[in-house]
């Protein structure tokens, strides 16, 4: 088998918290995205009797027309990275994974009989313990059990893809999802001893905003998820500095003035004179020690808990500049203000919006981490957030597959390589 | 289906735009190369050495390479060789400037010319003097005629591959036809449960997606050894 199939055959694959994104080199710049959950079917139901439905889990664009009651939903709906992590025993979880995969490469697999099999390159979490890659080399395996899909396989760690795609070679980058944040510094490898996670996420800052829709009498709808992030990416605004943006918002209070109506539905959300709480959403994420989330946390918001996870530990309320600076000094000295000097932001967590008229106080993520990081007292800093965050990883993927050679092969102590599986 | 290009499209496509055409390729008996073509632009000729990935596996493939490209500067007004991106390294550039030998390299997404051949003025004065009009229209003649014949030949082999994919594809298409209707007696749900999106696929392109151009990380990780 040579470079050149390998290059021609190279498939990447993203295990996002939210969003799978899976797809050949030859797509190009961009790669096929379903939402990253599968569906149990009941398949005692009438419905999937009626439908000759066979299956036992559906993935993919059309699982929304296999979907039943809203009770059911609950019970029956999967998303298996939610936090980056699945469970060893979470069966359920796993099953999702694999269907998935398959739906991948499936997808695009080629007829002609010159296809040996994929090079597949899967990014996952970078703080998935090592039974998550075991578990998923197993699943690449079985792949193949019907014809093959997968000549060779290996797995990366996000960020790393995130630093390919940019084609940053030396820098900081700082992943936020839906439940957690991760730091990870990389030199030409990632260097996973200085790796620091934070269990902060979208998440957290959603648990806010229905703590303030709450506040400004929306508790029923506080409850359904989907609408709350909307609001919390509609109206939750990212301040320069909060003291400031609070006096900004209780002296100029037309300026801050959050409505927002639903489209599509009769629902119009007005936080009125608690839209200065607009600013606390950002600054939860970047530091939730500010006293005024004392009262939120008083009231019973559940405050960000220090945990471990696989073997990872995560920071509850550590500030997001503080968790850069105790990774980056990890690190060799000489590295460091190398480090600091690119720092990517990637995930969907950092695209706070600014308002034309509240440039004044309001910032982006960017903005806000490297005036938090020269308050800390560190110099020559670049934050920069990603562009088109939602394929760097999947283009992460592709470029190292491109270039990795077929002989490098899998290596458990340093995690790198491909394992050949046909 | 994939379309893969040979080395030596890639190689005689980035010369296209410079008026050259291909006037002869050979793939066999070549000394220090798996294959060479021979391109024009009707006033010179430029030969480029072409090695793959089996050749330079040869302990001392590169130095064989260089002194055999060395040679042809006698018979040629200039000499390239093409190597694959990822040995692009062994090979030194300001070596090759000072012989006046030219280097591409190539992958399987396009070609690109690292250091231009120097052209020899010497062939150049001698097709140019035009001293005997008759035999230097003929010359040209001759030349039209190969590249012609060249193009012809590659066209001809272009229709045997498609004529190959086509029939492989038909007998694809039959084994499937002949499943469907074995099964056309049940009622088949399953067809929405995986839809197949391989129309999707684009051929390979000669153009390389954004984020591969100028990609330090190539480099880093090719050398992961």
């Amino acid at each position: 088998m040579s470079e050149e199939y390998k290059r021609e055959h190279v498939f990447g694959i993203d295990y996002g918290t939210s969003d799978f994104k899976y797809g050949p080199i030859t797509l190009g710049e961009i790669p096929e995205v379903v939402e990253n959950r599968g569906y149990f079917v009941d398949r005692e139901s009438l419905m999937s009797r009626l439908m000759d439905i066979r299956r036992e889990i559906i993935v993919g664009k059309e699982l929304p027309l296999f979907l039943e009651s809203r009770k059911s939903l609950a019970e029956r709906m999967v998303y298996p990275m939610r936090n980056g992590v699945i469970g060893k025993d979470d069966w359920r979880a796993w099953r999702v994974v694999e269907e998935l995969t398959r739906y991948a490469l499936e997808s695009f697999a080629p007829r002609d009989e010159e296809f040996d099999g994929f090079y597949l390159v899967a990014s996952v979490s970078m703080v998935a313990p090592r039974y998550m890659y075991e578990k998923l080399f197993e699943i690449f395996k079985r792949m193949n059990e019907e014809r093959t899909l997968v000549k060779a396989a290996t797995i990366i760690p996000q960020p790393l893809a995130v630093a390919i795609a940019h084609k940053i070679p030396t820098c900081v980058v700082v992943e936020s999802g839906h439940g957690n944040s991760q730091i990870c510094p990389i030199s030409m490898y990632p260097i996973r001893d200085a790796v620091l996670a934070l269990n902060r996420g979208g998440c957290s800052a959603n648990t806010l905003m229905a703590e303030i829709l709450k506040d400004a009498g929306y508790g029923d709808l506080a409850k359904e998820e989907s609408l709350v992030r909307r609001v919390k990416e509609e109206l939750g605004l990212l301040p320069r500095d909060l003291d400031s943006a609070i006096d900004y918002a209780k002296a100029n209070p037309e300026k801050v003035h959050g409505r927002l109506k639903i489209p599509g539905t009769r629902i119009v959300i007005d936080l009125g004179e608690h839209s200065w709480t607009r600013f606390l959403v950002g600054e939860y994420v970047f530091n939730p020690n500010h006293e005024i989330f004392q009262s939120y946390f008083t009231r019973g918001m559940p405050k960000p808990s220090d945990i471990k996870i696989g073997d990872t530990f995560f920071y509850g309320m550590m500030d997001m500049a503080e968790a850069i600076i105790e990774s980056v000094e990890k690190c060799p000295i000489e590295l460091q203000p190398h480090l600091y000097s690119k720092i990517l932001l990637s995930g969907g967590n950092f695209g706070w919006r600014v308002p034309e008229d509240l440039r004044e106080v309001a910032v982006t993520s960017d903005l806000k981490l490297s005036s938090m990081l020269r308050e800390k007292g560190i110099e020559d800093v670049e934050v920069k957030i990603t562009e088109e965050p939602r394929f760097s990883v999947w283009r992460g993927c592709i470029v190292y597959g491109y270039a990795v050679p077929i002989d490098y092969e899998w290596n458990w102590n340093r995690m790198e390589g491909w394992l050949y599986l046909a | 289906m994939l379309r893969r290009f040979k080395p030596e499209d890639l190689v005689a496509a980035i010369y296209e735009e410079e008026g050259f055409y291909e006037v002869e390729r050979r793939e066999e008996g070549i000394l220090g190369a798996s294959s060479r073509i021979v391109l024009s632009d009707g006033r010179r000729e430029l030969a480029v050495n072409i090695l793959d990935e089996d050749t330079l596996m040869v302990h001392g493939a590169i130095h064989d390479a260089l002194l055999q490209a060395e040679k042809l500067k006698e018979r040629y007004s200039g000499v390239a060789i093409a190597i694959p991106r990822r040995f692009r390294r062994a090979v030194d550039d300001g070596v090759l400037s000072m012989h006046g030998l030219g280097l591409i390299v190539y992958d399987m997404m396009g070609a690109e010319e690292v250091v231009p051949p120097r052209f020899s003025e010497r062939v150049e004065v001698v097709k140019s003097s035009n001293t005997v009009m008759e035999k230097a229209v003929s010359v040209e003649e001759i030349v039209r005629i190969r590249s012609d014949i060249g193009r012809i030949l590659r066209m001809l082999e272009e229709l045997e591959a498609r004529l190959d994919r086509l029939e492989r594809a038909q007998r694809s298409l039959e084994i499937r036809v002949n499943k469907i209707e074995q099964r056309s007696s049940r009622v088949e749900v399953r067809v929405r449960e995986t839809p197949k999106i391989e129309e999707r696929v684009k051929p390979s392109s000669k153009k390389l997606p954004s984020y591969l151009v100028d990609n330090p990380w190539i480099d880093i990780l090719s050398r992961r050894e």
